[in-house]
């Protein structure tokens, strides 16, 4: 019962700031050309390996997209510059000799993509994102709690549609708490990603 | 007119081409300056030696390996690009990605596959019609590239144009973020191996459209020192690519 009220209060917070954040940027001249929503896989590199396991998050993040009316007129016509905000919610699993234990994190990222259209049917992307998450794992490599995930992507993304897109993507994740707790050794994951846009 | 949809049907080609060609020459009324904006589709080789030492024979075994495959490089800065356009000297944040997907064989055939993502800042002066200069100051760069660490590490680049020739050169490091290509500068490249140079040209064909040429060196020193380190890693690397600049 306290998972499930936990569950509730944190998708409650995740959607206030998403709609309190949309209505702000609407006043200061920022339109919404589009949303993503986006599931992937992550797994971390060899020498990353938490010493518990396997870090191996499933994610599953709503992008909204936002873009400033006036960089329009000054960007070459095949570029598109966003500023994005990326609520989530990513089941991790711990795997370690053929056990696999549930945890979770969650989060909001924000961050800017340029967009190049490379033919009227697809467009190549990049994406830096940063934003503050909570982690459940206990580990002795990174301290439990409040953290950092700073992402780098690209992917391609193929116009299927009028109304809808589908993204392919590939990032590089790290997560640490600016050394606010100890100890904070990171966790770096690589991650592969597939996502609708609308 | 039915004589004009004949002819489009003969000369049809296929969708993949057109786009290259699209891509190469169909882009119009930009300058031949150096901009914010940067892409280019390449392809490139690399040669790669590891070095074993064993400590108690002290014999060294060498492993050569040669690589090579496609890439995608996309850079951008959002900051530079809405400077005025009076502005001789524009500014701002710099983003650019680089993926690279191909093959390479030693003893074992692998799948070769690579990353560079760089995070910094950059300043580009449209001096004359003639002359243009850019710097960019990359404090985080985070890459994979079967060669060196992985994590992150910084680099200092500069490109200049002269007409229609851009030559450019890059010193970088791995060794340390946000200050680690100045210890590549002022430090001794014996006894930090993990700086790598790089220098190009780039030769104007059409608009805005270029050739490149590039060559990196990872050490920039040749010779092989094993200090406490067992493994030694030597690459050369060349990249040719097709680049527009807008």
């Amino acid at each position: 019962m306290q998972k499930v009220l936990g569950l509730f209060f944190i998708l409650q917070f995740i959607f206030f700031q998403v709609f309190s954040q949309e209505k702000w940027m609407k006043k200061n001249g920022f339109e919404i050309p589009k949303h993503s929503i986006i599931v992937g896989y992550g797994h971390p590199k060899d020498t990353f390996n938490l010493p518990e396991g396997l870090y191996r998050p499933i994610f599953i993040n709503f992008r909204t997209y936002y873009e400033y009316k006036s960089w329009k007129n000054v960007l070459p016509s095949n570029l598109k510059l966003y500023i994005f905000s990326e609520p989530q919610i990513n089941p991790v699993m711990l795997y370690k000799e053929g056990k696999t234990k549930w945890d979770f994190e969650f989060g909001i990222n924000n961050g800017i993509q340029s967009e190049l259209v490379l033919t009227s049917k697809i467009n190549f992307f990049m994406y830096v994102s940063s934003g503050p998450h909570f982690f459940s794992t206990q580990t002795k490599r990174q301290v439990r709690g409040f953290i950092f995930s700073n992402s780098l992507g690209s992917g391609l993304i193929f116009k299927l549609n009028e109304k809808l897109n589908l993204m392919t993507m590939f990032k590089i994740r790290h997560m640490s708490n600016a050394n606010t707790m100890f100890p904070n050794h990171g966790i770096n994951t690589w991650n592969y990603l597939l996502g609708l846009e609308f | 007119m039915v004589q004009n949809k004949c002819v489009m049907k003969f000369y049809r080609m296929p969708s993949i081409l057109c786009s290259a060609f699209l891509f190469l020459f169909n882009f119009s009324g930009f300058s031949q300056s150096i901009t914010p904006h940067k892409f280019y589709i390449g392809v490139n080789s690399k040669f790669y030696q590891t070095s074993d030492l064993d400590k108690n024979t002290n014999q060294i075994t060498d492993n050569k390996l040669f690589a090579s495959g496609f890439n995608i490089h996309f850079s951008t800065s959002l900051l530079a690009s809405i400077a005025r356009k009076s502005k001789k000297v524009k500014y701002g944040e710099y983003l650019a990605c680089e993926m690279g997907l191909g093959y390479s064989k030693n003893v074992n055939t692998i799948v070769w596959t690579n990353y560079v993502y760089d995070f910094g800042f950059t300043a580009l002066a449209n001096i004359n019609k003639n002359n243009d200069l850019k710097c960019n100051l990359v404090l985080f760069k985070f890459s994979l590239d079967q060669i060196l660490y992985n994590g992150s590490g910084s680099s200092l680049d500069l490109e200049y144009r002269y007409k229609k020739i851009i030559l450019s050169s890059s010193i970088e490091s791995h060794d340390n973020r946000a200050v680690g290509w100045l210890q590549g500068l002022l430090g001794d490249p014996i006894t930090r191996p993990a700086n790598r140079l790089r220098i190009g040209i780039d030769f104007n064909l059409k608009s805005n459209s270029w050739l490149g040429f590039q060559y990196a060196q990872f050490p920039i020193n040749n010779s092989l020192v094993y200090d406490d380190k067992t493994v030694y890693h030597q690459q050369s690397e060349f990249k040719l690519n097709l680049c527009k600049r807008f």
